[in-house]
């Protein structure tokens, strides 16, 4: 499958700015002349993320012609030197009602990835985190029968049908966001995120206008925003 | 610990909400799947090929009874091939004020050609064959057989008076 060039040029570029805060601090303990004072957590953290914007926004947008539903949630525990390990998962719906096209389609989705906070701690039970994060994810794929017509001045009205098509969406993300600890255990916060589709040849041929968890299949570069709320589980 | 940053990720989410929305988004392809002809005529001392305008030339669908009328003198035409079927019949009236018809017979191969969710579908042609009489026509050349929504090809028909 070929990978979009320009996820190279993302990872790279993220990489490089990890490199200049590593060589920042460096210096920075070399003026000082004092070790760095590298605070660890003395507790393991698994939180659950409840991605509530997503769920809004189609709320707020679905009208005659189209109506989406997504949901998902996240899991994300505590590694070492805090990066944080992430698995993702979710469902949704589309429902395309234009006067020339109609079909629906419905998927679920899971992501996998890492979150590397760049926040350094102030106390050992410091959770607050501002972090980038790389993520794959696969999203299975129904679309229904669409129907569809043609209307020219010559000649009228022409309709037709697509038979119905199992599809399997492959992309790969770079994630920026913030989880602050509102109250002991419960976050808030958001990803900033952008997705690229691997498999783009695949979504030539009627490519379903919403996947939960992506987005448009017919774009191989999507942004998107969510917004989380999060509780902790510490032991 | 609340962070500063916290107002700040409020105000982008708020305006995340307001600027989103699913509305279908606007058709920026071209659709329309277009015959292009032009009328000619050869020179026969030079057997040079130069335009023909036909003054008021008149075309009619004869399947579908519609008919175009072209107010003014011209030598170019545009024609919908029908996506009803792999064949469709048109009659020419070079003048308007000669009562003469000729008919051409269109068959080609009709490919349905997904444009985008915005724009839906519509139908290239592959132009077979082209068959015609001969009242006021002296012949035909097909030139371009791929008839889709590309302005920029090669006129697809000659038609020679």
């Amino acid at each position: 499958m070929p990978i979009p060039k320009n996820i190279y040029n993302y990872f790279f570029s993220i990489a490089f700015l990890l490199c200049n805060v590593q060589t920042l601090a460096q210096e920075d303990s070399t003026k000082q002349k004092k070790p760095p004072l590298k605070i660890t957590p003395v507790q393991h953290q698994l939180r659950l993320n409840v991605n509530l914007s997503t769920p809004l926004i189609n709320a707020f947008v679905n009208d005659s012609l189209t109506k989406r539903s997504g949901y998902d949630l996240s899991l994300d525990y505590c590694l070492k030197n805090d990066v944080y390990l992430v698995l993702e998962g979710g469902f949704g719906s589309s429902d395309i009602n234009y006067k020339d096209l109609k079909y629906t389609t419905r998927n679920g989705f899971a992501r996998i990835g890492v979150d590397k906070s760049m926040l350094q701690r102030l106390f050992p039970n410091d959770w607050d985190m501002l972090f980038i994060g790389i993520r794959y994810g696969i999203g299975l794929i129904q679309r229904s029968e669409a129907s569809f017509s043609t209307d020219d001045q010559f000649w009228g009205v022409t309709t037709g049908t697509i038979p119905p098509k199992k599809l399997t969406a492959h992309w790969a993300e770079l994630n920026a966001g913030m989880r602050v600890e509102l109250l002991k255990g419960f976050f808030a916060g958001y990803n900033i995120r952008a997705k690229f589709l691997i498999n783009d040849k695949a979504f030539r041929e009627l490519p379903p206008a919403y996947v939960a968890g992506y987005g448009k299949a017919e774009k191989s570069t999507v942004f998107d925003f969510n917004f989380y709320l999060s509780y902790a589980l510490r032991w | 610990m609340i962070r500063p940053s916290f107002i700040l990720f409020i105000c982008i989410s708020l305006l995340t909400i307001v600027s989103c929305s699913v509305d279908r988004d606007p058709c920026l392809l071209p659709k329309t799947t277009s015959l292009r002809l032009g009328a000619y005529q050869v020179i026969d001392s030079s057997q040079t090929v130069t335009d023909s305008a036909l003054p008021h030339p008149l075309w009619i669908a004869i399947d579908s009874n519609i008919a175009l009328q072209y107010p003014e003198k011209t030598s170019k035409f545009t024609l919908l091939l029908s996506s009803l079927a792999d064949s469709c019949r048109f009659a020419l009236q070079p003048d308007s004020a000669v009562a003469s018809f000729d008919t051409l017979t269109f068959y080609y191969q009709r490919q349905l050609q997904f444009l985008s969710n915005s724009c839906g579908y519509t139908y290239y042609f592959n132009i077979t064959s082209v068959k015609n009489t001969f009242h006021n026509l002296d012949s035909v050349k097909l030139q371009n057989t791929t008839v889709n929504s590309d302005a920029n090809s090669k006129e697809h028909l000659q038609l020679f008076f």
